[in-house]
C-alpha cells in the first residue's frame, strides 16, 4: 500500500459521505497540506505530570492507577496567543488543534516537523493512528534540547502521513479502541480494554516480593 | 462596645483586608477568561487600599468596617472563579462579541464568574459595589473609584459548565443588562399597556379588600404595577434570548424547568418593589416566544433533513410552545394578608394578566428591534442542518461546507442549536445506562471543541484578510 500523496488526499477530503470522508478540520490554510503530508497545529489543552512523593505509576494495579492519574498530572486550558514553556527533558502531554475522522480504509502516522525536530522538540512517540478513528490526537512533547522551547497553541508542530489500508472481504479493519472522539489531551486509560486485564497477570511477581 | 473592641475590630478588619489583597495577588491571571477579569482585579485592589487607608475610612464605626471586611470576600470569591478551569473561554469570546453588539466599547464591560446554584444569573458589579461601599468610604471616594468603570458580572452554573447548549440562557441574562439600559422606553411601554388593560384587574384587587384608604390602594396599585414590571422584565429577557440564540433558548429553557413546576407564577414580596422576584410560569414563558422565535418555519426546514429521530425532537418542541396545564398563582410570603390579596386577584385574572403580558411583549419586540436587534434570523436552519449532520456522524461541528477545503467558520448559534438538538436527540433516544452518558460525553466534547477552533478560524481568517502576514 502506498501513501496517499497530495492528489488523494483532497480527493478523500472533497469526499461527501461522511462514512468515507478523510476529516482534517480545521484547516486554516491549503498550504497544510503538503505532497504526501497534511501540516497539523498544536491544540489549547495540555497535561502537566508533576513530581510527587506518594505515588508511582504502576499500570498493572487497575484499582488505583486512575486515582494516581489525578495526583501525577495537571490539566490545563490554555487560550491562544498564550506560551507555554517546555524545559529541556520535560514531557507534557498536548494535543493537535485538529479533529481527524479517517475512513476505515485509510492509516495514518504523525511526525513532528522537521524544523520543530532539529529544534529538539518530539511530539509524538505512539504515532501510529488506526482505520475509523475519530478525534483528536494526544501528543507526546518532550524538549530533547538543552535550553528551553516556547510554544504556542495554533502553532505547526506535526504532520501526518496517510495510507490506504488492504480490506478484508467484508470486515473493513476498524478502529473500536478506547479512546472515543477525544478532543482533549488525554492520560491513558489502562483497562479500559478487557485486553487489558492481562497486565493484572504481568504485575502479579512484583506484589508478591 | 469598648474601646478595647473597637480597636480590635478595626484591627482584624485590616488583617481581612489584607488577606484580601494577597488572594488577589496571587490570582492566576492566565486563567482569566477574558481581560475585564484583570480590571476587576485592579478595581478590587484599589478599593482594599481605600479601605486600609486610615485616613479614608477613620470616621466608618468598626463594626461595620468589620463586617464589610467579611462582606468583600464575596467579591474576591467571585473573581476567584472566572478561570478557564470552569468556564470555556471560546464560550466567553462569542458571548463577548453579543456584549459588545449591544454596548460597544465605550458602554459597560462584563466579566464571568460561576455559581453553585442550578442557573445562570448576571447583576451589575459596579452598582453592588458601590452599594457595598455606602457609608464606610466617602461618597467623592466611591465616585473615583468606579468613574468609566461600569461592570457587570455574569455567573456560569459550575455544575453544569461541560453542558454548552444550557449557555443559550445566556441570551436572558444579557436581556437584563439591556433592560437596565432601556429602562425607561420599556417601563412606559408596560405602564401604557397596564392603563388599558388593567381596569378589571384592578375591580377585583379593591373589591376584595374593602375599606381601603385612598394611600392603601395606592401602594397596592403600586405593588401590581411593580410585580408586572417584573414579570414584564422577564419575558423581555426571554425575548432577547430567542432572538440572541434561537430555538436553543427554548431547549434551554425547557431544561431549567426540568424538575419545577412549568405552571406556576412566582412572586415573592419584598419591602423594595424594585426587588421583588416575580416569574411567570415556563408554560406561560415559552407560549409567549412562539412567534418571536419564527419555532414552526425553523421545524419546517429543518424537516427537510429527512432525519427521523430529529423529526421527534421537533414535535417535541413544537409542543413545548403550547399551554397544556391550568397556570397557578403563588405569592409569598404565605400568610401575609397583602400577597393573599395579590395571589387571589392575579389568579381570579389570569387571562387579564397574560393579555396585559403578551400585548407588552409585542410592543417590546417592535421597540428593541427599532432599537439595537434588526436582523431576523439569528439562526439559519440550513446552517443548523449541515451541523448536526457531523453530529451524527460524530464529525466536528466546526464549519458550515462549502466548495473549499476549509470550509466556512461556523456560526456560535448555528453550533449551539445543532448542538442542543442533538443533545435533546440523544437524551431521548438513549434514556438509561452507559451508552446515554457515553453519547452526552461524545456531543460535550465536539461542542467545546468546535466553538473553540470556529472562533480561532475566524480570527485567523480575519488576521489574513486583514493583511498582517508578516
Amino acid at each position: 500500500m502506498s501513501v496517499l500523496n497530495k492528489e488523494k488526499l483532497i480527493e478523500r477530503m472533497n469526499e461527501t459521505n461522511y462514512v468515507k470522508k478523510l476529516v482534517v478540520t480545521p484547516l486554516l490554510s491549503e498550504d497544510q497540506i503538503g505532497p504526501a503530508s497534511i501540516d497539523i497545529r498544536l491544540g489549547s489543552s495540555i497535561i502537566i505530570p508533576r513530581k510527587t512523593y506518594a505515588d508511582k505509576q504502576d499500570v498493572t494495579e487497575r484499582d488505583t492507577i486512575r486515582e494516581v492519574e489525578r495526583r501525577l498530572y495537571e490539566k490545563r486550558r490554555l487560550k491562544y496567543h498564550s506560551r507555554f514553556i517546555l524545559h529541556p527533558n520535560q514531557l507534557i502531554l498536548g494535543v493537535t488543534l485538529e479533529y481527524l475522522s479517517l475512513p476505515d480504509n485509510l492509516f495514518c502516522t504523525i511526525a513532528s516537523r522537521s524544523s520543530w525536530g532539529r529544534l529538539g522538540l518530539i511530539i509524538a512517540t505512539a504515532a501510529a493512528v488506526q482505520p475509523g478513528y475519530k478525534g483528536c490526537l494526544t501528543l507526546e512533547l518532550v524538549n530533547l534540547s538543552e535550553s528551553p522551547i516556547a510554544l504556542y497553541p495554533g502553532l505547526l508542530v506535526g504532520q501526518l502521513v496517510f495510507e490506504e489500508v488492504a480490506e478484508k472481504h467484508g470486515e473493513p479493519a476498524h478502529y473500536s479502541g478506547r479512546y472515543d472522539c477525544p478532543t482533549e489531551a488525554e492520560l491513558p486509560k489502562f483497562f479500559a480494554k478487557k485486553s487489558d486485564k492481562e497486565m493484572e497477570f504481568w504485575g502479579q511477581q512484583g506484589k508478591t516480593r | 462596645m469598648s474601646g478595647v473592641e473597637n480597636q480590635a475590630a478595626r484591627s482584624k478588619a485590616s488583617s481581612l483586608f489584607s488577606k484580601a489583597v494577597e488572594l488577589l495577588e496571587q490570582i492566576d491571571r492566565d486563567s482569566f477568561p477574558s481581560d475585564t477579569s484583570e480590571d476587576i482585579r485592579i478595581l478590587l485592589i484599589q478599593v482594599l487600599d481605600k479601605l486600609r487607608d486610615s485616613g479614608v475610612v477613620a470616621p466608618a464605626d468598626p463594626i461595620l468596617l468589620y463586617q464589610k471586611a467579611l462582606g468583600l470576600q464575596s467579591f474576591v470569591s467571585l473573581l476567584s472563579n472566572s478561570s478557564v478551569e470552569h468556564i470555556s473561554w471560546p464560550l466567553v469570546g462569542h458571548c463577548d462579541q453579543m456584549w459588545e453588539m449591544f454596548f460597544g466599547n465605550v458602554g459597560p464591560r462584563i466579566f464571568y464568574s460561576t455559581t453553585q446554584a442550578h442557573n445562570y444569573t448576571i447583576f451589575s458589579f459596579s452598582g453592588h459595589l458601590r452599594s457595598f461601599l455606602e457609608g464606610v468610604i466617602p461618597k467623592i471616594e466611591i465616585d473615583a473609584l468606579l468613574r468609566d468603570r461600569e461592570f457587570y458580572c455574569l455567573q456560569l452554573a459550575s455544575a453544569e459548565d461541560e453542558n454548552l447548549p444550557l449557555s443559550a440562557i445566556i441570551g436572558h441574562e444579557f436581556g437584563h443588562a439591556l433592560f437596565d439600559k432601556y429602562s425607561q422606553e420599556l417601563n412606559e411601554i408596560l405602564e401604557t399597556n397596564f392603563i388599558n388593560h388593567s381596569k378589571k384587574l384592578l375591580e377585583s384587587l379593591f373589591t376584595g379588600t374593602p375599606g381601603l384608604l385612598l394611600e392603601e390602594r395606592s401602594q397596592l396599585h403600586s405593588l401590581l404595577v411593580g410585580i408586572f414590571k417584573r414579570f414584564a422584565e422577564e419575558l423581555f429577557c426571554d425575548l432577547i434570548g430567542i432572538l440572541l440564540m434561537g430555538p436553543a433558548f427554548l431547549m434551554a429553557l425547557q431544561e431549567m424547568s426540568w424538575g419545577v413546576s412549568k405552571a406556576l407564577f412566582e412572586i415573592e414580596l419584598s419591602p423594595r418593589i424594585a426587588l421583588i422576584p416575580a416569574y411567570p410560569s415556563f408554560q406561560f414563558r415559552l407560549s409567549c416566544l412562539r412567534e418571536a422565535s419564527n419555532l414552526e418555519s425553523f421545524c419546517k426546514e429543518m424537516r427537510k433533513s429527512g432525519n427521523d429521530d430529529l423529526n421527534i425532537i421537533l414535535d417535541f418542541l413544537l409542543s413545548s410552545v403550547k399551554e397544556l396545564k391550568m397556570d397557578r398563582v403563588l405569592v409569598k410570603p404565605s400568610g401575609n394578608s397583602v400577597a393573599s390579596q395579590i395571589q387571589k386577584c392575579l389568579a381570579n385574572n389570569l387571562d387579564v394578566t397574560k393579555n396585559i403580558l403578551e400585548e407588552t411583549l409585542k410592543d417590546f419586540e417592535e421597540k428593541i428591534r427599532k432599537l439595537c436587534l434588526n436582523s431576523d434570523e439569528p439562526v439559519s436552519s440550513a446552517n443548523v442542518i449541515a451541523l448536526h449532520e457531523r453530529f451524527e456522524c460524530h464529525i466536528l461541528p466546526n464549519i458550515i461546507p462549502n466548495d473549499t477545503l476549509l470550509g466556512e467558520p461556523a456560526r456560535f448559534v448555528d453550533i449551539l442549536n445543532a448542538a442542543s438538538l442533538e443533545r435533546l436527540r440523544v437524551l431521548s433516544k438513549y434514556s438509561e445506562g452507559d451508552e446515554s452518558g457515553k453519547l452526552i460525553g461524545v456531543v460535550e466534547r465536539l461542542t467545546a471543541k468546535s466553538l473553540e477552533v470556529s472562533f480561532i478560524q475566524k480570527e485567523y481568517f480575519e488576521w489574513e484578510q486583514t493583511g498582517n502576514k508578516r
